[in-house]
């Protein structure tokens, strides 16, 4: 299928080179007239693009880098003809990290603008307020990065880029279950957010259905500092597996504390042992010797079109290494793209009917789609298994060795 | 079951740590001084940049306590002095400090644009000491010797020195210690000094314990201070020792044998009885002896 | 030698001393009397700086010590025991004492406090008691030992009979007698004028913030006083 699709792309006569990076669809009920150039679109399609620049602290370089990527994409969509002759015009608006905010700029954007499509929202409340208008109105949505559950329920106008992070347990814990041979596991997790907790419970979930028992459960809070009592009582339980789920602020003092408290169990841990609060962090980095996780992206990713995302990245931008923010922009406006070529129509209904029959489309989160019919909305993608070596997050596979 | 006794004394001892400079500036100063919770943070920022200027890690510890130092003086010094000679109730001082608190922490906010940084940890002790059947973190270790090292100089200090004689006098009636040739200005001066200094010493343990720092540490450390002093008795030295020992062992065999979830509200329920039981914290002094 | 010139004192609107002088000679011991809310207490506050004057001068020795910090005045010898005895309650006895003589040389400490017990006998077995559980008569003696303890030129005094039984009011006077004897000036305020002018040979009398009458005890006369007075 994935080999088809890459076929069928190539046949459609794109530069090869752009087509990986760009992605594609097949979809089966909507014939595909790419090929006859873009006759049914308007010379300018407007995608209202509403996202989080400023506001609060917490989201300082997410919108900013969410931006970037949609304009990267828009300018490659643009000057390569992916639409013939017709342009994207993304109207771009700051939410300010404001549902109320969120809420007015979408009623604007789709009453006054009269966009076809929105590609935006960087936070989960934001969208959770703004989200339902779109949906009434029936304008398709590319949510682009929203982490937390309950996007896509929404209603049937609404997608996601970025994909619910229980799901990435799910894709990554069962390998990790196999390779370590483990069968019992510890559990600590911060009890005073909804994430890490959630987090906690569908994960301990997860590996009681491998089979792997559950042998101690120790919580922290914001206000933990010091987690000695917590370690000794799982140093004293002797797990196999110590799964962790905290707030990123608190995980370079689970992990420094944990280098000191002598527990050997192989550490389960999640995306923040790839942020740079821990990589920055020389003692945290090292503590997390051998430690696993699992990730939407990482830049050294070879899945999909992600190396070629990369490289014409640092082309366009000094040689810099795109982060996170800038992959999910990046493909949320191109899989928008995709899905109006492939409706080849502005008619919302048509690129919403669109979006839901794309799969093979070849982007920085690897060779995805967004046609499960399992999961309406959600896209295909598993993640990256990673495993922190000497200070540096290195992809990780069933044979990969490690030593502490 | 030991070794979580152990661990207990050792967080209690960085929790009285953080008592022991609270008190001395309620007992001497008698306002509740939110500020100390950017004392504790300023302190571990100023020995975090000086380890990153490669100063030894010893002395960039005696410069992170200096820096708290001299804020808390320089902060006493002007906004307190003023509003105090303007006889402000006690109620507008605890304001001010809150104001003091936001000023301070904006400050140390923008230095580090909100991120929380690497607080790097290479000079400090690791690896853990074994001790009998248990072991204990070394960093841990140093922590628990040097609160217990300064309750006993601060003990002796106050107790047993001239200077410290005279402190306990300005704390009960400045004008009489002043009337008996105390400059009671110095000695408001170097009892917040040195308040600074240990507010320093608590948020660069803490700092070096998650080798990370952020500009919001200290909330939660001034949280801990006030529970300490609270049970422990306001303004009494010993209390902040025993109160900060008692909050560390309930916490450690909270989160054993009933759960990490409740061991906060375990702590304060705990708090709540004692002050039922004893309205003035375990070693509380009356109003008119603190200190 | 301490001299008034003028001096005011005022509390917000309410005038305390409303332009007072005296002298206070080198060895001499002055008593000051006056009845409730003359002033006198205001007087001796100025004297050691715990109130700012409002106008006027205060002259120690040539020097103009109106706008000192207590502290600085106390080293410059002008020692002060406040109304009420001002016990540093929690402090023991001793401590209290070593207090007192926060300014003194400390090879002097030990010499002095050895003096100030063979002159108040009762505190010899209180050392280590806290000041606050002290008896009145205990306190008063305390105070005037821990004020002595500075080795002061002048002591200013405010009423260390007041409450104390009779008995006890004569020792504490024999004890001041026997300052006196060591050549440290007195300035002793009082409302027992009798008490007063058993030590004093000057005498002046405040009244409503005024020097009523000032001269030796002869000159005023018993009747003059007890009219002032009482
Ligand atoms: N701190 C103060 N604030 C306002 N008024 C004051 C203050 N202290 C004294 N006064 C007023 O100043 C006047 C003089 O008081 P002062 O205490 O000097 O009198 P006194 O001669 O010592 O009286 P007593 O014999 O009762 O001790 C009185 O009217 C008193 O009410
Ligand atoms: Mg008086």
């Amino acid at each position: 299928m994935r080999f088809r699709t890459i076929k069928i792309v190539t046949a459609l006569g794109l530069v090869s080179v752009l087509a990986a990076a760009c992605g594609s669809s097949k979809s089966s009920s909507t014939p595909t007239s790419a090929g006859s150039s873009s006759s049914a679109l308007p010379a300018t399609i407007k995608i209202g693009v509403p996202l989080d620049l400023t506001g609060s602290s917490e989201i300082t370089g997410v919108g900013t880098g969410e931006w970037a990527g949609v304009q990267f994409a828009v300018n490659q969509i643009n000057s390569s003809g992916f639409l013939g002759t017709s342009k994207i015009d993304p109207v771009m608006f700051d939410t300010q990290a404001s549902k109320t905010e969120a809420v007015q700029r979408t009623v604007e954007l789709i009453s006054s603008d009269h966009v076809s499509a929105i590609v935006g929202y960087s936070l989960t409340p934001s969208f959770l307020a703004a989200g339902p208008i779109a949906q009434k109105d029936g304008i398709p949505v590319m949510a682009v990065g929203l982490s937390g559950a309950g996007v896509t329920e929404v209603g049937n106008y609404i997608f996601r880029e970025l994909l619910d992070y229980t799901k990435l347990y799910a894709f990554g814990d069962p390998q990790f279950v196999k390779a370590t041979h483990a069968t019992t596991a510890a559990y600590l997790y911060g009890s005073d957010t909804v994430t890490t907790s959630g987090q906690y419970a569908a994960r301990r979930k997860l590996l009681e259905s491998l089979g792997v028992k559950t042998v101690a459960v120790e919580t922290i809070t914001a206000a933990t500092t010091d987690m000695q009592a917590q370690l000794t009582a799982i140093k004293d339980a002797n797990p196999d597996l110590l799964v962790v789920n905290v707030d990123t602020g608190q995980v370079p003092s689970v992990l420094v504390q944990l280098g000191e408290s002598g527990i050997t169990a192989q550490y389960l841990g999640d995306t923040s042992l790839g942020s740079a609060v821990v990589t920055g962090n020389p003692a945290a980095i090292k503590a997390a010797q051998c430690g696993l996780f699992t990730t939407p992206w990482v830049p050294t990713s070879t899945a999909g079109g992600n190396p070629l995302f990369v490289s014409q990245w640092k082309a366009a931008n000094n040689g810099q290494t795109p982060d996170f923010f800038d992959a999910l922009g990046r493909d949320a406006m191109w899989a928008m793209a995709t899905a109006i070529k492939n409706a080849n129509s502005v008619n919302p209904s048509q690129i919403r009917d669109a979006l839901s029959q794309i799969s093979g489309f070849s982007g920085a989160l690897g060779l995805y789609g967004w046609n499960n019919p399992a999961a309406p909305g959600q896209p295909t993608y598993g993640g990256v298994n990673e495993q922190v070596q000497n200070g540096q997050d290195v992809p990780w596979t069933s044979s990969t060795t490690c030593t502490k | 079951m030991l070794q979580q006794t152990v661990n207990g004394i050792a967080l209690g001892a960085t929790y009285s740590l953080l008592g022991l400079g609270v008190t001395l500036i309620w007992g001497v100063l008698r306002v509740l001084n939110f500020a100390y919770s950017q004392f504790i943070v300023w302190g571990a920022f100023g020995t975090l940049i000086a380890i990153e200027n490669h100063v030894p890690t010893v002395f960039a510890v005696l410069i992170g306590m200096a820096v708290a130092g001299v804020v808390a003086v320089f902060v006493d010094m002007t906004v307190m002095q003023f509003m105090r000679r303007r006889g402000t109730s006690e109620f507008a001082l605890v304001v001010a400090t809150i104001g003091v608190y936001y000023i301070l922490s904006s400050v140390a906010q923008d230095r580090s644009k909100s991120q929380i940084e690497t607080f790097p940890i290479g000079g400090f002790p690791h690896g853990s000491v074994d001790i009998g059947s248990t072991s204990l973190p070394s960093l841990q270790l140093l922590s628990l010797v040097i609160s217990v090292a300064v309750m006993i100089v601060l003990g002796y200090w106050l107790n047993r020195t001239r200077l410290g004689r005279a402190t306990r006098t300005v704390a009960y009636s400045a004008p009489t210690a002043e009337l008996l040739g105390v400059n009671s200005r110095a000695i408001f001066a170097l009892a917040v000094f040195v308040s600074g200094c240990l507010a320093a010493l608590a948020g660069i343990f803490n700092a070096a314990d998650s080798s990370t720092l952020s500009y919001s540490d200290g909330d939660q450390l001034l949280v801990v201070a006030f529970a300490v002093i609270v049970l422990g008795g306001m303004g009494s030295v010993k209390g902040a020792v025993i109160g900060g020992l008692a909050l560390g062992l309930v916490q450690v065999y909270t989160t054993l044998y009933v759960s990490g979830v409740f061991s906060n509200a375990i702590t304060y329920l705990l708090i709540v009885g004692v002050l039922i039981v004893r309205p003035n914290g375990l070693f509380g002094v009356r109003e008119e002896a603190r200190v | 030698m301490l001299v008034l010139e003028n001096l005011e004192v005022r509390y917000g609107k309410i005038r305390a001393l409303r332009g007072v002088s005296l002298t206070v000679p080198d060895h001499a011991v002055v008593a000051v009397l006056g009845p409730n809310g003359a002033g006198k207490s205001s007087m001796l506050k100025a004297i050691s700086g715990t109130v700012r004057p409002f106008a006027g001068r205060i002259l120690w020795n040539g020097t103009d010590i109106s706008r000192m910090a207590p502290h600085k005045i106390l080293r410059l010898g002008i020692a002060h025991v406040p109304e009420g005895r001002a016990m540093i309650a929690p402090l023991t006895v001793e401590e209290n004492l070593q207090m007192g003589a926060y300014i003194t040389p400390r090879s002097e400490i030990d010499d002095m406090q050895d003096r100030m017990l063979e002159l108040f006998p009762p505190l010899k077995a209180r050392l280590s008691t806290t000041a606050g559980s002290l008896s009145g008569g205990e306190q008063q003696m305390l105070a005037i030992a821990r004020g002595l303890m500075s080795k002061p030129k002048l002591i200013a005094i405010d009423e260390p009979s007041m409450g104390l039984a009779p008995a006890v009011a004569n020792d504490v006077l024999a004890a001041l007698a026997a300052i006196v004897q060591t050549g440290t000036s007195v300035l002793l305020v009082e409302q027992n004028a009798a008490l007063a002018l058993r030590l004093a040979h000057d005498v002046v009398v405040i009244g409503h913030g005024e020097v009523q009458a000032a001269g030796t005890s002869e000159e005023l006369g018993h009747d003059i006083l007890a009219a002032y007075v009482e």
